[in-house]
């Protein structure tokens, strides 16, 4: 399977650090995982060849392909913006042909059987006729991996696909990445761990610039395991759990339900299945890198 | 290019769904009707539209805005730029775009324009093929330039901020800036208008519309500084273009703007009308004759032959061979008088280069050999240089007619000159004896002349008064053998009636006064140079028997008022035909006022008299105040006429034998009148 090398890779704006060596091997269908202002987008930019890394390099090595030629990588890829919208007066289908033509597929016929096939699968073909303006929230965000998936590119991009979706479409929108994510390098950001449960199989997760964590998703789940706790706590008794070792709690009958971290066993406490959210709030709050 | 077009395509469709858009070209069009439904030329049409221009530009360099903060706000240029050329064709083809839409706003308003006016009877004739290139610079490029300013605007000004600096760059570029920027900064507002240079002015009948190279030029000069500024956002903001790319072709624009710039720095003469503090065409010759002129004696020596190589574009360019022959005792220098700004590059006398002296319009020739009567002499003379705003020479317009001496004339007076109430006249330089002209011309076809075309581009023939020529923005019309020609923003109706009163005062003048070959001749111009002389009666009409010219604009042959006709014609027919000469001209206005009145009185053409008031406003003294006010009462009175008809031939014979000094013209007045 090919994947994507990125190598010791910074990227600064200004004196601020955005990337700082960040190193990664993508392949599959990869999550990037981060709070706010990890450098997801950033990294995204790079790899959709919208900028150039101040060092390091990214490439794959089995078509011998390289970042530095930005136009045979873009051959080869399909972007999401993070903030995806389109002119809000034209039709699903005038989008999609525009972009077809712009990504060079030729002839009429062919671009009508492709732009079909990918509405189809992308739960879109009703809306073929529709003007943007029409369309819901999770709509044109599938709208926005049509336009991406055209041409039928290696490698795809996201970024935040499922900011501002409600549940439903949410999950919609990650099964979809998930059928898109087979035979191609597909790479998603997002700071939501359960974007990424049901979708990807290779997990990064990243913090201020720097890759905290890589592996596959059960991989970094297992990470915590034994060190995440369960116990029962009466209402009117205190909590008797460090703040920042809490990870959640649940309001029961007459009870809450702790669930938090913790290095060495505790009375009256159960140590629990660990998921990956407990694993990416682990490293995240430490930084990190080895656990 | 299936890409570019795919771009424009998809703006078009935008702008197509937008009911603004279609509510801004109906505007557009009723705006248009409004103004084609005011004005009945249609070369005056354009040149009032600067309203329209400058309504244009505000909408085309906000939908230039308006398109690139679409993108931004759909931060759709990371998208494009992950395509391979995406953001390029994204750029160019909305560039594309607007040039296609300023071209659909042209072609709109021009198809509007051309059938208004064929419905309303004009034929299709040059204007119309000018009014192409009016529009296609002054619109079509005018309002792509904007858009390329609000494109530009928005590429580097993100969010609200743009529509501000919108503002500012419409109030700078549009033919009423003088408005925004003041009239002190005339110069300024001039280089930066993008519209009709003379917004406030009038279209010129026989100069035609605003489309010399100079404007072009100037416009070409906006777009290669706009595409050095879309360079350096390809490069820099973009990244699309590569650094040797780009410094190639910032240096290539730059080359361009350098050839641009000498082109547009080059002599030349453009028609402008006066505006604002700017000195009118005729105020140039004002000020230049308002001083001293240079005198010389005069000499009887005349013409027999012009041979001219003429070349008429952006300068007049010509050499004249010229043969001269002596009527008067021996010579050691000679003296010709030559319009001040054409220069000599070089003079011969037979064969022999000379030194001249010039001194303002006079060119004095000293003569190595002594020149003995009835001898003949060969001047061979190169000048060039751009012609009096009063006499267009250049590739839009010429009218170099007989009594300007645009050729090298034995008559050696100046131009003109600043007459005793400060009005700039035109001094008639008209030959005396027939002449023989032969013609290699290159410029602006067609051209008309007094001499017949022998072969493409040489006239040949002979005159007596002189050689003319005229071309423009004309067309030309054979009435009964008459060669009319004519504006083209004009009908050119009422040729008859102004035929008939021709023919009627030139019989009656020429039984009267007994001057010979006053006939009605085979060619009539109407040539309007639209100076303030022009309001001078004496200055409206040029007669020889070759050619009549009429030099007011209206659009009709005839005028209104068939009393004024006469008061117009009647100097050209009479003392300004015979080449008289007065002291005071003063003398001419008042004498032609008495004829012109009697005239119209005996032949019962109404005539208010309106003009009559001038003997005693005229600012007069002694002896000329008394003869004046006594002409004045006389005329009140309608009964002599008779006695009134004999006296003013007689006072033209005094004129004419160089006797009408206001003594003379006062004795004359007491034997008829008895003051
Ligand atoms: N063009 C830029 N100029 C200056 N600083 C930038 C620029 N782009 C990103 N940054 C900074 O780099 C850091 C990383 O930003 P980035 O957008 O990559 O984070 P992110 O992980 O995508 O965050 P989010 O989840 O909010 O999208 C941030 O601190 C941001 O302020
Ligand atoms: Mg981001």
């Amino acid at each position: 399977m090919k994947s994507i090398i990125v190598k010791d890779i910074t990227k600064s704006f200004g004196s601020k650090r955005a990337l700082d060596h960040v190193s990664l091997e993508i392949r599959g269908t990869f999550g990037l995982l981060g709070p706010n202002g990890a450098g997801k987008t950033t990294l995204m930019k790079l790899l959709a060849t919208l900028d150039i890394p101040d060092s390091g390099i990214i490439r794959i090595d089995e078509d011998d392909l390289s970042w530095n030629e930005p136009s045979e990588v873009r051959e080869r890829l399909g972007y999401l913006p993070q903030h995806f919208s389109i002119y809000r007066s034209l039709k699903v289908e005038e989008v999609m042909n525009h972009f077809a033509i712009l990504k060079g597929i030729r002839g009429k016929k062919v671009r009508s059987e492709a732009i079909n096939s990918i509405l189809q699968s992308v739960n879109l073909s009703e809306q073929k006729t529709k003007k943007v303006k029409n369309l819901s929230g999770g709509m044109l965000r599938r709208l926005g991996i049509a336009q991406a998936l055209l041409g039928n590119p290696q490698i795809i991009i996201v970024d935040e696909p499922t900011a501002g979706l409600d549940i439903e479409e949410r999950v919609r929108f990650c099964r979809l990445l998930r059928k898109i994510g087979e035979n191609r390098i597909i790479i998603i950001s997002t700071h939501i761990v359960e974007d990424l449960e049901s979708t990807c199989d290779h997990i990064a997760i990243m913090k201020e610039g720097k890759i905290l964590q890589t592996g596959t998703r059960n991989k970094l789940a297992e990470m915590t395991k034994g060190l995440v706790f369960e116990m029962d706590v009466p209402f009117d008794s205190p909590i008797p759990i460090k703040e920042e070792d809490i990870i959640s709690i649940k309001q029961l009958n007459n009870r809450y339900l702790v669930r938090f971290f913790s290095e060495a066993s505790i009375n009256n406490a159960r140590t629990v299945d660990t998921c990956l959210e407990d694993t990416y709030l682990y490293i995240t709050k430490r930084n990190l890198t080895h656990v | 290019m299936g890409k570019l077009l795919n771009f424009i395509y998809i703006i078009f469709l935008q702008f197509s769904r937008q009911p603004i858009f279609w509510l801004l070209l109906v505007g557009f069009l009723a705006y248009e009707y409004l103004a084609l439904s005011d004005i009945s030329s249609p070369g005056d049409v354009l040149t009032s539209t600067s309203f329209l221009v400058q309504a244009g530009i505000l909408a085309f360099i906000l939908f230039g805005i308006i398109l690139v903060q679409l993108d931004h706000r759909h931060h759709l240029e990371d998208l494009y730029s992950t395509i391979e050329r995406g953001m390029l064709f994204n750029l160019i083809g909305k560039l594309l775009f607007g040039l296609l839409l300023s071209l659909f706003f042209t072609i709109i308003f021009y198809v509007f324009y051309l059938i208004y006016y064929l419905v309303q009877g004009f034929a299709f004739n040059h204007i119309f093929i000018s009014a192409i290139f009016y529009m296609l610079l002054y619109f079509c490029i005018t309002f792509f330039i904007s858009y390329f300013i609000g494109i530009l605007i928005a590429i580097w000004i993100k969010g609200r901020l743009a529509f501000p600096l919108a503002l500012i760059a419409w109030g700078l570029i549009g033919p009423i800036n003088t408005s925004f920027l003041g009239i002190h900064l005339t110069t300024l507002a001039r280089w930066l208008n993008l519209g009709e240079p003379n917004p406030s002015g009038v279209y010129n009948g026989l100069y035609g519309l605003s489309i010399d190279w100079f404007y072009w030029l100037k416009h070409f000069v906006w777009i290669v500084t706009l595409i050095v500024f879309l360079l350096i956002a390809l490069y820099k903001t973009y990244s699309i273009i590569k650094r040797k790319t780009f410094s190639k072709l910032i240096a290539f624009s730059f080359i361009l703007l350098l050839v641009i710039c000498y082109g547009l720095s080059l002599d030349r003469q453009l028609y402008i009308t006066a505006q604002d503090e700017e000195i009118s065409r005729e105020l140039v010759e004002f000020l230049y004759y308002q001083k001293e002129q240079p005198e010389a004696k005069s000499l009887d020596i005349h013409a027999l032959s012009y041979e001219i190589n003429l070349e008429i574009n952006r300068l007049l360019k010509t050499t004249v061979n010229m043969e001269l022959i002596n009527n008067q005792g021996e010579l050691n220098e000679l003296t010709l008088s030559l319009y001040h700004d054409f220069k000599v590059k070089e003079l011969l006398v037979n064969g022999k280069i000379v030194q001249i002296k010039r001194d303002k319009d006079l060119v004095t020739i000293p003569l190595t050999e002594k020149w003995g009567q009835d001898e003949s002499i060969k001047l061979t003379i190169t000048y060039e240089g751009t012609s009096s705003s009063l006499f267009y020479a250049n590739n839009r317009a010429i009218y170099l007619p007989y009594y300007f001496n645009w050729l090298p004339s034995v008559d050696a007076s100046p131009s003109f000159e600043v007459d005793s109430y400060g009005t700039l006249v035109r001094n008639n330089h008209q030959l005396k004896y027939p002449t023989e002209f032969v013609l290699n011309y290159e410029g602006r076809e067609p051209l008309y002349t007094n001499i017949p075309e022998v072969k493409p581009g040489q006239f040949k023939g002979t005159s007596s008064t002189g050689l003319s020529l005229l071309s423009g923005e004309l067309q030309e019309r054979s009435v009964e053998d008459v060669q009319l020609v004519y504006p083209s923003d004009i009908k050119g109706n009422h040729y008859n009636e102004m035929k008939d009163s021709t023919i009627m005062l030139l019989n009656y003048v020429s039984n009267n006064l007994g001057i010979e070959n006053l006939t009605y001749p085979k060619q009539v111009w109407k040539a309007p140079t639209l100076s303030t002389s022009d309001n001078s009666m004496e200055e409206m009409v040029w007669y020889t028997p070759e050619t009549l010219i009429f030099s007011y604009s209206n659009s009709s042959w005839y005028i209104d008022s068939p009393a004024y006709f006469t008061y117009w014609l009647f100097p050209a027919i009479s003392w300004k035909y015979e080449d008289i000469e007065v002291e005071d001209r003063d003398v001419f206005r008042a004498f032609d006022l008495m004829y012109c009145y009697l005239y119209n009185q005996i032949h019962n053409i109404k005539d208010e008299g309106n003009f009559l008031d001038w003997y005693k406003n005229v600012s007069s003294q002694g002896q000329k105040k008394e003869v004046l006010y006594a002409l004045s009462d006389w005329l009140m009175e309608n009964d002599a006429i008779e006695e009134k008809q004999l006296f003013v031939k007689d006072w033209y014979n005094l004129m004419k034998n160089n006797n009408s000094s206001w003594e003379n013209v006062y004795k004359l007045l007491e034997k008829y009148k008895g003051v």
